[in-house]
């Protein structure tokens, strides 16, 4: 990662899905391998299928839905933010906005956030706050990638 | 940019009527942010941000050239002395936050000062992300603060 003198080419994507009414908390899936490694990195895919990542994207889809990922420029990225426990029980990332993790634009470079540490999968989450719910018609996902070492 | 081992998201709302030029407004009191040693900072606007924590509006993106953070350490030294947000929103600066040599940061007696209101609104809020290494932690992660 840039910055803190870690290079690693493991990394392992999470899908959080939103559904329905989406403001509120949505809990990463327990995830026990991820939680064995110490994190170099995180960043969201990605701004747009567009891109050309979608054929990377698809082998971890479990349904439809799931295929749906939440864009960059939409309403949900700018009113969503991270919290990450780590392994010890304490908070690692304290509503770390979403937005800013979208690591694939021209203003960011391609810069990845080094956040380091090991993490807790079962306590972390992404909230959405927000006076106004937003309804999604189908759901869709955050895809976060944690690169580790 | 050094290693993020912690992040903390603050606000600081600038009240209920358009704070006036010149004005500085205190960061509240986090708990979590107390005896810490600050590693880095980053301010983020409503393009990236449309809702705080606390559920109000961001300042807009062209509201962040009008306001400069001062932080200040434990012994009442400012350390960072008007810094320019703008400066410190990594979307402005090809995706770094801002790292800064760590020291024992004192959050409440710190402040943003609002030099030009003609892009903040009332009741707008302020966002700063603080980057940071909690007091028991600093032994662990000194290291990477080491003076070459």
């Amino acid at each position: 990662m840039l910055g803190n003198n870690q290079t690693t080419n493991k990394v392992k994507r999470i899908l959080v899905t939103i559904s329905g009414n989406a403001s509120g908390r949505y809990f990463l899936p327990e995830d026990p391998e991820i939680e064995k490694y110490t994190i170099v990195g995180v960043s969201v895919s990605l701004s747009a299928p567009a891109l050309g990542d979608i054929s990377r994207i698809t082998p971890y889809a479990e349904g439809s839905d799931v295929l749906r990922i939440v864009t960059e420029n939409s309403a949900i990225a700018r009113r969503a933010k991270l919290t990450l426990y780590s392994d010890d029980k304490s908070i690692l990332l304290n509503d770390f906005p979403i937005k800013p993790l979208f690591n694939r634009n021209s203003a960011t470079n391609n810069r990845i956030y080094p956040i380091t540490g090991k993490i807790s999968t079962r306590n972390s989450y992404i909230s959405i706050s927000g006076r106004i719910a937003l309804l999604l018609g189908t759901a869709e996902s955050f895809y976060l990638n944690f690169f580790y070492i | 940019m050094k290693p993020i081992v912690r992040s903390y998201l603050t606000e600081i709302n600038v009240g209920t009527t358009q704070p006036g030029n010149g004005t500085n407004i205190n960061f509240k009191d986090y708990p979590q942010l107390r005896d810490i040693y600050i590693t880095g900072f980053a301010f983020y606007d409503v393009t990236q941000v449309s809702v705080s924590p606390a559920g109000k509006t961001v300042v807009a993106a062209n509201g962040l050239p009008g306001i400069t953070v001062t932080l200040l350490d434990i012994y009442n030294m400012e350390i960072i002395y008007q810094y320019p947000s703008y400066d410190a929103n990594p979307i402005n600066v090809s995706g770094f936050y801002r790292d800064i040599n760590p020291f024992q940061l004192q959050l409440t007696k710190s402040y943003i000062t609002v030099l030009d209101n003609s892009n903040i609104a009332a009741d707008d809020s302020v966002i700063v992300n603080f980057f940071y290494i909690s007091l028991k932690d600093w032994s662990k992660y000194s290291a990477y603060y080491a003076r070459k």
